[in-house]
């Protein structure tokens, strides 16, 4: 119980805007000491945090499982057989109060590898000079990694990649690296199928087999060859054979897995435990994973026990990148049942539940490449889980207490993973959308708000996906949006590649040739200084856009090619009943697809583009001769020249002259760069506009810009949004530039980052002013906003006074961090955010 | 210009450029070639301020 005094103590708090004070005294105990017990293993800048490990044992065992292979078993057998070792085998944990349990890698301060992907990233890792493997590990893994080196994943795409390819990846200029470099997907789960159960799949997969057999062997009434063999449609059993054996052993391990922590539980509870009270919950995780092992879950608490199990388990196969689900519709259920109908549970004990599900879905992070940790500075996901929308049978509001709860429960919780994507709908309800502010309000940077009825829209029109599969979808990655049906889920990351598109200005400016690196890097697209009409440098520039574009997508589908034929992930494709039904590996079997390039660094070369159109062409103030000494100078001597650039009309003010430019760019960008491609499944990719920190990252690795910006200087930090203080005509200017783009056809999503005035926004007044916001938002008809409520003044002292802030969260783009986690450059270019007033 | 923490003095272009933290203003980081030390200068005026010298010396 509250009582008065704690009461009055938590308003204050609230009025002061001291929101993680406000939780701190808001959660329960349980939630408390569960938050103080977790490891967060995001980056501090570049580095892991101090006493965050590699976890050797997945190296270990994959290494035994992999030199005693026998020599003429197919390659899924292996990779299946060493997965299963590593769940046989791998130490598990119960954590003090915990009543969810599973956690990938031995120890919950250890970050789980196996050296099976990039050879790159095992050597980072090794030689980190902050030690991440314990010294009396340090020979044997040397020893191992040797042996792995010729034998990864990278190793066979290197084989089939030219030698400029395998440059371009690793010198990360238009590109951050590639499947065989950085080793992450991002696999969206077929939910039904997930949610039978691993029992239910492993009689599918029998069921399979049989038939597959029996064919084979021409099986019928007189026994064997019953029946003549059609060799074109019998051979290829063999295969599916294989692939279905193996993945039956996936799913055997999982089930023996999750029943070694029923099993532990148990024995805590029996031998150990001296707490009545925990001994009970201690015989409830007993009995929950000792059903769930193979029958799909009937309970709220069984439910988030398996969900978190899959996530788990999908980590231990291969270094998964997201979070892709959709909590609140996929709970429902359940929590109707056991909430509203049976009264089994209490709600107050639900966003318990929740708040430990985040807690535990915060913990878990991946090995990473240092430029990866870098590029997610602060961040250990982006983790986004999916909320909102709308029933995909019925149209209806999806919104449910649930959707309320898990907002509330992040409210409590405040950690940066997991993060938040709202659908945001015409007919979602207000009280829910009330939670959505508060969270924002709070502080947390999310939820993100994606627009419902755009993005279902964008779906239909360029995949032809029915209503009813749109309305499934649940963020794939960041920002990505992905259905989740039997058709449609997808098994891997398009994005990966991640293209960095800002140098295709670099490159249509000095002919291919990159300032920087001083390389030729891109087209021969002719000298500059004779292109007498802006069209011509415009041609050019979009070449320059090809060539990126598709350069990486050729690399990301040969990555893929290696994975279909020698580096297949057997437990995820028994995840997709398609691949069940056809025998075949999920990089094999061709989903309805829904390909996407993720592009970073993009919005600063349309403002140069429009610096170049009026400068250098309408007014002719300058030549390209001189613009060009200007960049290759960084702009060095130049000051009062460059200011005229910076004064050149800017994206985000609604000015006609500058938004033209722009959004026939974007139009041009998706017809000559993107429909042009087919990818494995038939489709052509869209492209996908957003950050993270790659804009920072970055900052050394793209030249000055027209567009005023130096060398050294950060890049634009959205995928749509302005420039940082480059938007000065307020936020209905920003919204009106932005909405002029196509959001349903143009691109896949895009990125649009906003700051609000927290005063402003105070009361019930403020609640008024954002939905009035988010309504011209919604007319415009843009696909995503976010929202930082933090104002300078206390961005400053947390800057000046670290340690008195480590609660203080931001959004940077397409997910939070802490802000003291973040380095000093991604710090003050945050800070430069325009603060609208709405 | 010159350093405020150890009171280095030389041409702007000696100072290695770091990054502008007001992208519509002039204003940016240096780092000093002797300490290292982060120095906020206002890339105009000194410009201007080196250009008039060059002027006055000529
Ligand atoms: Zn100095």
């Amino acid at each position: 119980m509250v009582t008065k005094e704690e009461e009055k103590e938590m308003q204050g708090f609230l009025d002061k805007k001291q929101y993680w004070w406000w939780a701190d005294k808001a959660r329960t105990t349980r939630l408390s000491k569960l938050r103080s017990a977790v490891w967060f293993k995001g980056a501090r800048g570049s580095a892991y945090i101090p006493g965050v490990k590699i976890d050797p044992c997945g190296c270990k065992i994959y290494t035994d499982v992999f030199q005693s292979k026998d020599p003429v078993e197919p390659g899924a057998w292996t990779r299946a057989k060493a997965d299963a070792a590593v769940l046989d085998r791998i130490p598990i944990f119960v954590i003090d109060d915990a009543r969810i349990v599973g956690y990938c890698g031995a120890a919950p301060n250890v970050i789980f590898w196996i050296p099976y992907f990039a050879h790159a990233i095992n050597e980072d890792l090794y030689n980190d000079r902050s030690g991440l493997f314990e010294e009396k590990d340090r020979e044997w893994i040397k020893k191992d990694l040797d042996w792995w080196r010729p034998r990864t994943y990278q190793a066979a795409c290197e084989r089939i990649l030219t030698r400029k390819e395998k440059m371009e990846s690793a010198l990360a200029i238009i590109t951050l690296g590639q499947a065989h470099l950085n080793g992450f997907e991002t696999a969206v789960f077929d939910h039904e199928w997930a949610f039978k159960g691993y029992g239910h799949i492993i009689n599918a997969i029998d069921a399979k087999v049989k038939e597959a057999r029996d064919r084979l062997q021409g099986i019928g009434e007189l026994g064997p060859n019953t029946f003549p063999m059609n060799a074109p449609e019998d051979l290829p059993l063999i295969e599916k054979l294989d692939n279905l054996q193996a993945m039956k052993w996936t799913m055997e391990a999982s089930v023996r897995w999750i029943k070694r922590y029923s099993r532990l539980a148990k024995i805590l509870a029996e031998n150990f435990e001296t707490n009545p009270e925990r001994k009970i919950e201690l015989m409830r995780i007993h009995e929950t994973c000792a059903k769930i092992a193979t029958e799909p879950p009937e309970h709220i608490w069984e439910s988030i026990q398996h969900h978190h199990f899959l996530d788990i388990l999908k980590r231990y196969e291969c270094s998964e990148t997201a979070w892709p689900s959709r909590p609140d519709f996929y709970h429902w259920p359940f929590y109707k049942k056991d909430v509203i109908d049976e009264k089994n549970i209490a709600r107050d004990d639900v966003i318990d539940y929740i708040g430990e599900w985040q807690l535990r879905t915060f913990e878990t992070n991946r090995p990473w490449s240092r430029l990866y940790r870098e590029i997610m500075t602060g961040g250990s996901g982006p983790l986004v889980w999916t909320i909102g929308g709308v029933d995909p049978e019925t149209g209806e509001d999806a919104c449910s207490d649930l959707t309320d709860d898990i907002l509330t429960a992040a409210r409590l919780t405040r950690t940066s993973e997991p993060t938040y994507g709202f659908r945001w709908h015409s007919k979602a309800r207000p009280q829910t959308l009330r939670q959505v502010f508060e969270c924002i309000r709070h502080g947390l940077g999310y939820p993100s708000i994606r627009h419902d009825e755009i993005l279902i829209q964008n779906m239909m029109t360029n995949y032809g996906y029915s209503v009813e599969e749109a309305r499934t979808w649940v963020h794939a990655a960041c920002m990505s949006p992905a259905c989740t049906t039997k058709e449609t889920a997808q098994p891997i990351r398009y994005g990966n590649p991640t293209i960095v598109s800002s140098p295709a200005m670099s490159f249509a400016i000095f002919d291919g040739w990159d300032p920087v690196t001083k390389m030729q890097a891109g087209h021969h697209t002719g000298d500059v200084t004779t292109f007498d009409t802006w069209e011509k440098f415009y041609n050019a520039w979009i070449k320059q856009l090809q060539y990126i574009y598709w350069t990486l997508m050729r690399g990301l589908e040969k990555d893929r090619w290696i994975r279909m034929k020698q580096y297949p992930r057997v437990w995820i494709s028994a995840m997709y009943e398609r691949c069940v039904d056809a025998g075949l590996s999920c990089d094999e079997v061709k989903e309805h697809g829904n390909p996407w390039m993720t592009t970073s660094c993009h919005m600063d070369q349309f403002d140069g583009l429009v610096a170049v159109k009026k400068l250098i062409y309408d007014e002719k103030k300058y030549t390209w001769a001189q613009l060009r000494a200007m960049l290759l100078a960084n702009w060095e001597g130049y000051e009062r020249e460059r200011m005229d650039f910076i004064r050149v009309p800017k994206w985000g003010n609604d000015d006609s002259y500058c938004d033209d430019i722009i959004v026939k760019a974007h139009k041009d960008i998706n017809l000559q760069t993107q429909k042009p491609q087919t990818e494995w499944c038939g489709n052509s990719p869209l492209y996908l506009p957003e950050n993270v920190s790659v804009y920072v990252v970055c900052s050394t690795k793209i030249g000055a810009q027209p567009n005023g910006r130096r060398w050294g200087d950060t890049l634009y930090d959205g995928g749509c949004s302005p420039g940082a203080g480059l938007d000065k005509k307020g936020p209905t200017a920003v919204l009106r530039s932005v909405g002029k783009l196509d959001h349903v056809r143009d691109f896949k999503a895009t990125l649009l980052n906003q700051r609000l005035n927290p005063t402003q926004l105070a009361g019930e007044k403020g609640v008024q002013l954002f939905m009035g916001y988010m309504r011209a938002w919604h007319d415009l008809g843009i696909d995503h906003v976010q929202f930082n409520m933090v104002d300078n003044e206390t961005l400053r002292a947390a800057q000046k006074e670290p340690e008195k802030y480590p609660e203080l969260m931001v959004r940077v783009a397409g997910y939070s961090a802490h802000f003291v986690e973040l380095s000093r450059k991604c710090q003050d270019t945050i800070m430069a955010r325009t603060v609208q007033e709405i | 210009m010159k350093c405020q923490h150890c009171g280095y003095e030389g041409l702007k272009g000696t100072f290695r450029y770091l990054y502008s933290t007001t992208p519509d203003a002039p204003i940016a980081y240096r780092e000093c070639p002797k300490c290292f030390g982060w120095v906020q200068i206002d890339e105009l005026e000194e410009e201007e301020r080196e250009r008039k010298k060059v002027t006055a010396q000529k």
